[in-house]
Parts: C-alpha cells; structure tokens; sequence
C-alpha cells in the first residue's frame, strides 16, 4: 500500500474549478459500470502503473471542449457519435495532468501522468489496478457544459 | 516585451496567453513553441525577454531547455510553469537558473504575483 492520496469531492472541485470556474460543482457518488471509459494512467519513478482516473464519455467532451470554449453542441454531437477529436483528446490529456496533483501531498510518493487511453485500449490498464485498488467516484457538473462522471482508482 | 511560451499542450499554451491576457500583460509580443527543442531552436534565433515552459515535454523537456540555455550562455529570463512541482523540482529549478516556478492549474493571481517583478 503506497501513500498516494485518495481525493475528495472538496480537493476535485478546488483544482477543476480553477479551470472551469467556480460554478463547477462535483459530488461523490456510488460509481457506474467502469467498462468503456476513456482512462488516464499515472505512473510512479518506477514507471509502473500506481493510479488511474476512468472517465466516462461525457466528462472527456464536457472537459475537453470547455477548456478551449469548444461549444457545447460540438461537445455533444462527440459524445452522440463515439467520435472525439483531437483537439478535445488533447485538452483532456492536460486536465489529467493536472489532476495528478490531486493524489498527491508533501509526505506521497511522486507519480505522474503517462498516457490517455480511449475505449478499446484501455482495458489492459484497467485490470492492473482494478482487484487491489481504493477507489473513488465523483459526478461533475461543468458550467454552461453537462455533468459525466469519472473515478479514481490507485493502488 | 517579448514572451515565449513553451508547452506541448496547445491548450495549456492558449490558456497561458489568455492569462496573461488577463493579468494586464496582453501588450506583449507572444511567440509558442509546442517541446523544448523547437523553443531552443527558436531562442537561438532571437532571444525573448521571458520564457514560460512547462516541465515534462517530448525531445526536450523545459529543465533541459533551461540547461542548454545556460551551457550556450544565455542569460534569458525563465520561469516553469508546471503540474509537477516537488521540492527536488523546485531546487534543480533555481540551481539551473529559473526564477520563479507556477503550479497548474494556475490563476490569474498566481500570474500577477510572480511577474509583477519581473516584467517591470
């Protein structure tokens, strides 16, 4: 067991909201179904895999597109058609790396962000962290965007 | 003033301008460049008053910039502005010859306080 920091609902909408403003709100919740999520891996000096954040569908568009005022409806038509482009890929890739600093504290371990993974390639990520990992599901609301869901699973 | 902003995220790097925008520094002539190799490049041909890079970058990452710099004799002014922000990042960083270190995400605030001095 490491000491990576598990976040909460409070420590999430401090970081995000510096980047969506403080109209964003986020709430634990009871999780949804993990499969076919969008997956940012974080890796410690080892270069092994020691966190992952899984995210559903809508909060890649919804982060994505309002980082760089992507409008919502472009954001939508992405979620609709399972067809996300490169630009919000990227944007997204930049908010996981900023959300490394959320499983992180004077005293932990360093870990860093190492790749975002889409659907289809992320399973094998998946099952390296998913038997023996604490995990944590939040709902987050982006102003002016929607709300989707992801989680944190570290080990 | 002449400003290079160094980040592999064109995302972070609009963001980036958009702050500064806002922090009362949007009268400056703003160049980008997406790893530190293309910032080196770039730097060899016409030396900026300030660099902001992030850290971690493909080809070349912002403290090797930082280094090559040095090595080369250039004396610009550089500031990280980074997620990752240990303590052994922060030293190797002021050893190198970084003035200041922002941590992401970062707030129009957290501009304003570093630069202040700076850009004077």
């Amino acid at each position: 067991m490491t000491d990576y920091v598990l976040p909460d609902a409070k420590s999430v909408q401090k970081i995000l909201a510096v980047m969506y403003g403080d109209d964003l709100v986020v709430d634990e919740d009871d999780g949804s179904p993990l499969s076919d999520r969008h997956v940012a891996t974080y890796i410690g000096d080892d270069n092994s895999i020691v966190a992952i954040c899984a995210c559903e569908d809508r909060f890649v568009a919804y982060s994505g597109a309002a980082l760089t005022m992507v409008p919502v409806n472009v954001a939508n038509e992405m979620v609709q058609q399972n067809d996300f482009s490169t630009v919000i890929l990227e944007n997204f890739h930049e908010v996981m790396n900023i959300c490394s600093r959320l499983m992180l504290n004077d005293t932990s371990p360093h870990l860093r962000l190492d790749k975002t993974l889409v659907p289809g390639e992320s399973e094998a990520a998946m099952a390296k962290v998913t038997d023996q990992s604490r995990v944590v599901n939040f709902k987050v609301a982006i102003p002016e965007y929607g709300h989707g869901h992801l989680s944190f699973l570290i080990t | 003033m002449d400003i290079m902003i160094v980040d592999d995220s064109a995302a972070m790097r609009m963001m980036i301008v958009r702050t500064l925008r806002q922090a009362g520094y949007g009268g400056n002539d703003v160049a980008q460049a997406g790893d530190g190799a293309e910032a080196l490049e770039a730097i060899r041909e016409k030396t900026p008053d300030l660099v902001l890079a992030d850290w971690n970058m493909p080809k070349m990452t912002g403290i090797e910039l930082l280094q090559a710099l040095r090595e080369e004799g250039n004396d610009v002014t550089f500031g990280f502005v980074t997620t990752e922000a240990t303590t052994n990042m922060r030293d190797q960083a002021r050893e190198s010859g970084a003035k200041f270190l922002i941590s992401k995400p970062f707030t129009v605030e957290s501009f304003e306080q570093v630069l202040e001095a700076i850009m004077k």
